[in-house]
């Protein structure tokens, strides 16, 4: 069995001490942790949002979240309308604009694609949106900071040195290539010189 | 038809049953079937290249909100490859288990 996710930990502990909230809070999607506060997002109507938002509730709920999601101490409501109009903040762009400091992890790997041949970028680009899937999928689970920075930083480093092992062996393949057609020619070249 | 090493033997045994996956779904199975051993998405993405270039694995490019994806799917030879690399395996480990007898 696998472990249950920092959140879905969350879920389940509210869950437990309150059924209703923690079906509420099972709708809501978990944003970005900044500074100690945990951005959600539900979609949902005023009753779901004043569920929330109850004084006794959202005690509840941050006791639990201090309990299973490490660095978050308090949460922070964002309410979408079902019936229309977009997120008060988009959950993507709000978690794009906050991971730039984890992202900025993958900088040696942005920076690192421009001494890539074109196979090498190529390959560079797919493991870039990769990296950042895991980040999203992360920071979903609960991760902290530090914890989401040394899994990049180890990830970016291990895809390069593939990539460079790769090139080097394919240099020398060539290299073999290129001596093998130079003793053909030599040798076509003397055989001509042989005949005449 | 020319024998794939371990690493392109393991990489076309998780697309053996004939399904598309995406290169982070490959990634994942493949710490799943090996017991928690990981593979990198270098070694992950050069290895499928050099499958690619052998016509064993077509390859489907796509994009997302965070980048490009692409997909791997086994073809023909490369069914005919895996099943020589299972034969292979097969008599090795055959090998292996009458040395052990004896």
């Amino acid at each position: 069995m696998r472990t249950p996710s920092g959140w879905q930990r969350v879920v389940e502990g509210v869950m437990a001490r309150r059924a209703l909230l923690g079906c509420v809070l099972q709708y809501a999607t978990p944003v970005v942790i900044r500074e100690g506060v945990l951005t959600i997002a539900v979609e949902g109507n005023h009753f779901h949002e004043q569920l929330l938002n109850d004084r006794t509730n959202r005690d509840l709920i941050n006791q639990v979240l201090a309990e299973h999601l490490p660095g978050a101490r308090r949460f922070d409501l964002r309410v979408a309308s079902p019936t229309g109009g977009d997120w008060p903040i988009n959950p993507a762009d709000l978690s794009m604009g906050n991971l730039g400091k984890q992202r900025g992890t993958l900088r040696l790997l942005r920076a690192f694609r421009w001494f890539c041949g074109p196979s090498g970028r190529e390959i560079v680009e797919l493991a870039i949106g990769d990296l950042l899937r895991d980040l999203t999928e992360m920071q979903h689970e609960g991760r902290g900071v530090l914890f989401i920075r040394l899994v990049l930083f180890w990830r970016t480093i291990t895809t390069i040195l593939p990539i460079v092992s790769d090139g080097l062996a394919r240099a020398v393949a060539s290299i073999a290539l290129l001596d093998g057609l130079a003793r053909a020619v030599a040798k076509i070249v003397r055989v001509a010189l042989r005949e005449r | 038809v020319n024998r794939p090493s371990l690493k392109e033997f393991e990489l076309l045994a998780l697309l053996g049953d004939g399904r598309e996956r995406a290169g982070r779904e490959v990634a994942k199975l493949y710490e799943k079937e090996n017991g928690g051993r990981t593979i990198s998405y270098g070694t992950l993405y050069t290895t499928f290249r050099r499958l690619h270039k052998a016509g064993w694995v077509a390859v489907r490019d796509d994009q997302d909100r965070d980048g490009r994806v692409r997909y791997f799917r086994l073809l023909g030879a490369g069914m005919m490859a895996l099943d020589e690399a299972r034969r292979h395996h097969a008599r090795l480990a055959v090998f292996g288990l009458r040395r052990a007898g004896s």
